[in-house]
Formats: structure tokens, sequence, C-alpha cells
């Protein structure tokens, strides 16, 4: 066990119990389960399903292995334009990346300067998305190819900016990828001399050199910067108030941590340290769901990997990261983040006065409290939500969409009452992040009931009571 | 490319049916340590095959079957003790208990501690303790964040040392 808080005397008596324990269960029937599978799957049907098209078609579009997820996030307010309501897409060839990765275009360079990726022609009514993990290829969605440069998608000249977290529906990670704009883009990878950078051992052992990639032409072209400092074992999220101006924070994960916020004031090429907040209370190091809601305000919320650590559950600081304060959110005045109180996503502003915090409690049936400002944050009001509403959608202070099963709970009173909505075509499986730009118009990413991370995005212009499948990934 | 990967489709197919064959054994295993119950990880393996099969064409680098069908097998284990979650409370099982499944490998109070666990803690001490996974490869293999692995397995294992320490209680009161 890696974990530090795991290493004492009765903490390995138990671990070696546990390894006897699983060592004395094998019955040996393995062999003859194999016997029995390999007459299953030669018994197997081809797919004739819809996943089994679309599984030709993720194979056609040189497939996509081990992507947990797609990113997509919604920024553009123009009219959607999407004409297809099916995959498609020209054909094209994947080259290796350094990092294992495929993709149509070209690494950026190690020294910053920028490679012109190959795109084909762009596609208007395309929808610009990405991707936070390894070893996936080109995808066709809409009629346009999205090109991937570190783990990112895009789709040039996209008319709609829609984002997704990474490992949407799992566990609290913020997305370390922020896009301000079709064209302004940033996402955090790991740079060279990361070691070992979630190791759990300390930094004496585990380094994480953070890079921040860059585009400022949807992704045509990118440029990389080094962050000074290391932050092994920490949550990185990026939050840009403007092309120029934005912060990174690196949350420290385990007690004894600190909280790293830093700055760039020219669109990321450079970044400074402004402050290290931690480890012990009342300076407890700061949670990772962060959020700038103007260029001095930052927000940071508590992650359910705050468990122990003391995170603040909300934390804010007026002085762009120079010092913090506790947000004193009704009925959880001074509450640590944790297992049990948490949030699942960073604030949301939709500017710098309104902005909405969704605290996920688990102590017994899980439900979700909405504290809304109005005036910046300096005062919240709460509007409980009976049921796990995380990864909402907020439209402003009235209109509400919740991801459910197989549909979307949708409030347009704040959250006082609730309809659910259902394309009953759609499916056994649960949505997982919705994006939309009205009450009527929005994206979906679903996940099929047994498929985990497998995901389908899709495209409503009805207020989600019916759907029409865009594209998929796995 | 879409002739290449049809003119390849065959003979990658034939790859990945084989390993994942390979892999059978390893699975029954994992899904033994998950479950606790060697026939539920049988249907549970079967199942994750079939699941695997279908979605072959989802797969990059065949060299990556077999962390890839683990993903499914720990998908499909998952989905199983929440099943039997909502079916009937583990916490309802006594020592002994007419109650308890009849094909409980080894009914003894470290396993009855484990069946008292949530089903994702029971996965990640499965993981952890019996595939002896990395914590970065418990990551891949769950779709948790290497740092959640961590948090989780320490409260695991706290929960787990309190049940204990529970069962105990209860069996001194009894004597």
């Amino acid at each position: 066990m890696t974990d530090r808080r795991s290493t004492s005397e009765p903490d390995r008596e138990l671990e070696g119990q546990l390894r006897d324990h699983y060592r004395t269960m094998d019955d040996g029937s393995g062999p003859l389960l194999a016997a029995r599978v390999a007459d299953a799957l030669d018994r197997r049907p081809a797919p004739s399903s819809r996943l089994g098209l679309l599984t030709g078609r993720r194979a056609f579009a040189g497939a996509l292995a081990a992507m947990t997820a797609l990113v997509l996030i919604a920024l553009s307010l123009s009219p959607l334009l999407l004409g297809s309501k099916s995959p498609a897409g020209p054909d094209a060839s994947a080259s290796r990346l350094p990092n294992g990765s495929a993709s149509l275009s070209e690494v950026p360079s190690a020294d910053g300067s920028a490679t012109p990726m190959q795109m084909p022609p762009p596609d208007p009514s395309a929808v610009l998305a990405g991707a936070l993990t390894s070893g996936f290829g080109p995808v066709s969605s809409g009629g346009a190819w999205w090109a991937q440069s570190d783990g990112f998608w895009v789709a040039p000249n996209a008319t709609h900016a829609v984002g997704f977290s990474p490992w949407p529906g799992s566990d609290t990670v913020p997305p370390a990828v922020f896009v301000l704009d079709q064209k302004h883009i940033w996402t955090v990878t790991l740079g060279s001399g990361s070691l070992n950078p979630y190791g759990g051992q300390g930094q004496d052992f585990d380094h994480l050199k953070a890079v921040v990639n860059r585009t400022t032409d949807g992704g045509l072209t990118w440029q990389q910067a080094q962050v000074p400092g290391d932050y092994p074992d920490s949550l990185l999220t990026l939050s840009f108030v403007d092309q120029l101006h934005g912060f990174l924070m690196c949350s420290g994960s385990s007690p004894e941590m600190t909280s790293t916020i830093l700055r760039t004031d020219n669109g990321g090429a450079t970044w400074t340290v402004v402050a290290t907040v931690g480890p012990v209370p009342p300076g407890a190091n700061l949670g990772g769901m962060f959020t700038a809601s103007d260029a001095s305000t930052l927000w940071a919320g508590a992650q359910v990997e705050a468990v122990g650590h003391g995170h603040p559950l909300l934390a804010v600081s007026r002085d762009a990261g120079r010092t913090w304060s506790d947000v004193p959110l009704p009925g959880n005045e001074g509450l640590a983040g944790g297992f049990d109180v948490f949030m699942e996503e960073a604030p949301v502003f939709l500017d710098a006065n309104t902005g909405f915090v969704n605290v996920l409690n688990s102590r017994g049936e899980t439900f979700s409290d909405v504290f809304i400002t109005t005036d910046g944050g300096r005062t919240w009001t709460g509007q409980h939500v009976p049921f796990d509403a995380r990864h909402m959608d907020f439209l402003d202070t009235s209109h509400w969409l919740a991801p459910g099963n197989s549909s979307v709970a949708v409030t347009a009173d704040g959250g006082k009452t609730w309809k659910t909505v259902r394309d009953p075509t759609i499916g056994i499986g649960a949505f997982v992040q919705l994006e939309f730009l009205d009450p009527q118009n929005g994206y979906g990413l679903f996940e099929p009931n047994g498929e985990r991370g497998h995901y389908y995005l899709y495209q409503t212009d009805t207020g989600g009571s019916d759907w029409n499948l865009v594209s998929s990934a796995h | 490319m879409l002739d290449v990967a049809a003119a390849t489709r065959t003979s990658t197919e034939q790859a990945v049916r084989e390993l994942l064959l390979a892999g059978i054994p390893r699975a029954h295993r994992l899904a033994t340590w998950i479950l606790h119950d060697s026939v539920a990880a049988e249907d549970a393996v079967q199942e994750a095959a079939l699941l695997a099969w279908d979605r072959r064409g989802s797969l990059r680098e065949a060299d990556s079957v077999e962390a890839w069908f683990n993903r499914i097998l720990v998908n499909v284990s998952r989905a199983e003790l929440r099943r039997r979650a909502r079916r009937a409370p583990i916490t309802e099982m006594e020592p002994g208990s007419d109650s308890a499944p009849e094909s409980l490998g080894q009914r003894d109070e470290l396993s009855r501690a484990i069946l008292t666990l949530t089903a994702d803690e029971q996965v990640l001490l499965a993981l952890r303790f019996g595939r002896d996974l990395t914590i970065p490869l418990i990551a891949v293999t769950t779709g948790m964040r290497e740092g959640t692995v961590k948090s989780r397995l320490h409260s695991a294992l706290q929960h787990l040392r309190a049940a204990l320490d529970a069962g105990r209680r209860v069996e001194e009161s009894l004597r």
C-alpha cells in the first residue's frame, strides 16, 4: 500500500490477512470456465444493435480505446447549427504520437513553438470536444473531424464549444482543461521530470511537473509552457477569466500537503506562483473544485478526495489567490469537505455576480444542496434538491437541468419543483453530463447500463424529450 | 484507414479472442475475490467476456486486452455487488446464518467483515490485496482517479477494521 496513512503495524497486519484471505479463494475452476466462454463467443451473433453499428463506426474512425470520457464545454451562445443526426465523416490516417496516443496532428514542440496540424476542411456545424486520456485516435462528428492534441479533441471553427469533465459520473476530478471560447483552450499535461506523479510517497519520491498547453486558434496550433514547481499528488485545475488572465490551482490531496495557486497574465505563456496555502488548519490547503469568477475572485471547493484532509467546503480569495477565507454556506458553516459532504463540480459563475455551488450530501440518501449568489458570493441562499443532482447544468437562476437515468430532471423555478423529461427511445442508461445553451437546446453525454466508460453524445432541441445521436466514444 | 482496418480485422479479432480466453482463469480469480462467490464469479466472467467481445472494435492494441477486459469485468462485478445490496442487506447476515450464501468461500470473520463494505470498497480491496495491482493500475481498472483510489482504500481498511471489531464484540457478548 503506497498510502502513508496506512503503513502502521496494525495496518500491515490487516493487509497481510487480506492477502492470505484472497490467496485461499481460488477453486481452480478457471480453465473449465475458459472453455465455456470460448463456446459462448463462438455462438455469439454479430452485433446488430445500435451499439454494434457504432462499434463499426468507431473501428472505421481509427478506434477509441481507454477513453474514459469525452470532454466538451458549452460556451457558445450562437444558434444551433447541427445538421447531421448521426456520426459520419471522411476517412483519415492516424499518426503515432510519442506519448502513445494517435492524432491527425503533430505534437507541439518542447520549446513551445507551434506546429500546424494537418486538418480536413472545417465544418461550421461541428461541436468542439476533447478528451483527457491516452490511447485514442481521430473521430468524426456531425460531418467534421475532431483532431486531437495532447489528449484534447478539437473541431476548428466550431459553432459550439461543449465540454465534459473527464471520468464523468465516477469520482470528482476537475477537468485539467479550460475552454474560454471556440478559439482559446488550455490543457494541463505532465511535463518532463514527472515521475510517479500520483505515487503517494511524498515529494522526496514523487514528481509532477505540469505543462500548460494553449491554443488561440481552436486547436489548429498549440504551444506549451512549463509551470514552475513540483506538485505530486495534486489535483490541477485551470480557470481563465479572459484570453490573457488565468489561474492554475494545484490542490494537494493529502492532509500534510499544501495547495498552490499560480497565475498568468499573458494567456498562459508564463506562470508565476501567487501563494501556497496550508497544510494545517486554519490555513488548511484548498480543494480542487476551482474556478475564477473575475480577475481577482477565486473559489476553491472540496472534492471527495478531501476526506480527512480538512479542505474547507468552500473557500474564496478576493485578492487573486493571495489570501483565502471560508465561505459560510447556510447550514454548512465551517464544514470541511469529505466523503459525506462534497462537490463534484467547481462553483459555476454565469457572470461575476451570479453563481452556483452544488454540494452533495451522502449522509443517508444522497441529495444536493444548491447555493445561489447574485452578489458575487457575498451572500448565499440554499435550495434543497431532494435527489442526487450531481453535474447539474445551470442556465440562469431559474432554469437548471440535472442528468438522470435515461432522463433529465428539469426545473424552471430555481429548484423548487422538478419534472422528469424522457426520450423513451434512448435506452437504459444514464446521462452523466448535460450542457444546454437554453432550456430547449443542448447536449447530453449518455452512458448505457453495463457500458461504463462508453459514452454517447446526444443533442436535443426539445428540452430532452427527443435526443439525436452526435457521436460516441469508448 | 478503412481498407487497412478491414484487412486486418480478422487477424486482430483472432488475437483478441485468444488473449481474452487465456486470461479467463485470472479473471475468474479476480471476480471471485470481488464477489466472494465462485459461481457468481463464473457468471460475471461470462457476461464480461460477451460484453468485451461485442465491443472488440473499440480495442486499440491487442496487448492491452487484459487491462481492458479487467475493467469490464470489474464493472460487471461491481454491478452485481450493488444488485445484491439492493436485494438483501449484507448486514443482516449472521455467523452461521442460513441466509449466508452457501458458496461463500471462506466463512470466517474476515469474509463477513468484507461483505459489510460498500461495493466499491470490496472491489478496491480485491484489486489491491488479491490481484496486487498498483494504485495507478487500480485507477485505470476502476476509472477512478489515483488520489481517489488511495483515499478509498484507506477508508475501506478503516471500515474493515471497524467491522472486524464490531464482529468480535458481538461474539464476546455471546460467550
